[in-house]
């Protein structure tokens, strides 16, 4: 058999890219969304009662600061939602603790559970108030039930996702019922944890504004309200705006909890 | 059969490992059907069998991950398990792996030392996902060691490491062995490596242990003799791998 032909393959060397820090990347589809928004509103292909522009929406942000509305607005739901959260959380993880590491658990919480967590909140508001009268307490707890359900189903996910193998290698050695717990199987769920505390972190708001709408007395929901009972589209669009960047800065934060609680993983981190 | 009996005959008190009469099912299929075995006290035995032949179901039994069984099976107090694939906690670092179970006074100084005995005393504070195969089934073997257990079992532990770090590990498997005393079975596919490390070779086949091989060959077991070609042979025809 003669030899093959030979073609010459094109051997370009070390090729230098130069990256942009990730969080310019990320900052920059914001920035260009603005940009495209007032872009918009200028050329007048977006009308002020349909939308009010970036601009306008500036200015009235600036003076609901001035003002210290928006200040107080935001302190206060954001002590609504701290306290949810700080309620929800541990509530939702030691739902989940008793429910994935003991069948009879799962057999005894998870469908009480599974029930709950579609009671939608518009509902419930009305009977929280019925229960806890008017005031933070109604609130609260809609944000708890916001923050619980999350937490609890990842939280469960995670804990049955646990590698078997490494579980059963762990008992090998004879660690005791409560290492086992907190040095394998809670590590080893902590992904899905953080992922449900992520989901958390969002429903929390979402289940506030209902409360703080039905039941306005302050806060960003109550701002809105009256923004959108006075037909001031600007002001309303500061309030997403501030809704928005709230569910940013959830994000950023369960990010870093990441960063530091999960550096020892070698997952896929995209191409 | 008989010479099964002869070992009860020579070393009947001192036993490391009874097993008696064992039988295990899984739904219809009977994986063990009286599988009898004696380990001695500071023993190395091979067990070796075709895919499926129920090798890893035995240790298990034995390893006390395994209570499904019929039979009467006996096994030192303190007994350590190293699997085919390391199972470290990613998320603790290696010294911390290999602490795991271990009271918390002098736990670093036991691991450190533990480390040391395998060759990676540099790498006690890394993360298990920056090692290597062979690195990470180290620190499995460290970590098993450490708690100086009477009875080693070995799941395959070398099959997932290539054929060089494989030889490497067989030579820290014996000194560790000679150095610690430790009675040991190791389920392997790999026939030399049963004859290298093992006093005795035994083939389950049927869900018996129906053959056995006293491997009575100086030490450090050189693969390139003519008495241990010879045992090579006979072990490969009771596997079922022809002669070429």
């Amino acid at each position: 058999m003669t030899a093959p032909a030979l073609r010459e393959l094109a051997l370009t060397g070390e090729r230098r890219v130069v990256h942009l820090p990730r969080w310019l990347r990320r900052a920059a589809v914001i920035v260009v969304l603005f940009g495209v928004w007032q872009l918009v509103s200028v050329l007048g292909w977006l009308p002020e009662q349909t939308l009010s522009s970036p601009a306008q929406v500036v200015t009235a942000a600036g003076g609901m600061i001035s003002s210290g509305e928006l200040g107080e607005a935001m302190l206060t739901s954001i002590g609504r939602v701290g306290l949810g959260l700080g309620f929800g959380i541990p509530a939702g993880l030691l739902l989940a603790l008793v429910s994935g590491l003991f069948r009879a658990g799962e057999d005894l919480v998870d469908s009480p559970m599974q029930m709950l967590r579609t009671l939608p909140f518009l509902g419930i508001t009305p009977l929280f108030i019925l229960w806890f009268g008017v005031g933070d307490t109604p609130k609260i707890a809609l944000v708890f039930l916001g923050v619980c359900f999350p937490v609890y189903i990842n939280t469960f996910v995670g804990i049955r996702n646990v590698d078997g193998k490494l579980v059963e290698a762990a008992r090998t050695f004879d660690p005791g019922r409560w290492r086992l717990t907190w040095s394998v199987i809670v590590p080893g769920a902590l992904p899905n944890i953080l992922v449900g505390i992520r989901l958390a972190l969002g429903t929390a708001w979402l289940a506030l504004v209902v409360g703080e709408q039905i039941n306005a007395d302050g806060g960003i929901g109550y701002l809105m309200l009256n923004a959108q009972n006075n037909l001031e589209t600007d002001r309303i669009v500061v309030c997403l705006v501030i809704y928005a960047l709230l569910g940013l800065l959830s994000d950023a934060i369960v990010r870093v909890l990441e960063r530091v609680l999960l550096s020892w993983r070698q997952s896929f981190a995209g191409a | 059969m008989t010479e099964l009996r002869d070992l009860e005959v020579r070393a009947p008190a001192s036993a490391a490992v009874i097993v008696e009469d064992v039988h295990r099912a899984f739904g219809d299929r009977e994986i063990l059907r009286g599988a009898d075995l004696r380990v001695a006290d500071g023993e190395f035995v091979a067990l070796l069998g075709a895919s499926g032949s129920g090798k890893s179901t035995l240790l298990r039994i034995v390893g006390a991950l395994d209570g499904g069984a019929r039979g009467r099976v006996a096994v030192p107090a303190r007994s350590s398990i190293a699997f085919q694939e390391p199972r470290l906690l990613p998320w603790r670092r290696v010294w911390r792996n290999v602490a795991f179970g271990l009271p918390a006074q002098d736990r670093r100084r036991r691991a450190l030392a533990a480390l040391a005995e395998v060759g990676l005393t540099g790498l006690a504070d890394a993360w298990p996902k920056t090692l290597s195969g062979g690195e990470a089934q180290r620190v499995a073997l460290a970590r098993a060691l450490v708690r100086d257990p009477q009875l080693l079992l070995l799941d395959e532990p070398l099959a997932s490491l290539d054929a060089l770090t494989r030889l490497k590990m067989q030579q820290l498997i014996a000194q560790l062995w000679a150095r610690h005393g430790f009675s040991a079975i190791l389920v392997t596919h790999d026939v030399d490596e049963a004859l290298v490390l093992a006093d005795r070779a035994v083939v389950l086949r049927d869900g018996r242990l129906t053959e056995e091989l006293t491997v009575d060959l100086p030490r450090p077991r050189d693969p390139g003799g003519e008495r241990f070609a010879a045992l090579r042979a006979r072990l490969l025809t009771w596997l079922g791998v022809p002669r070429p």
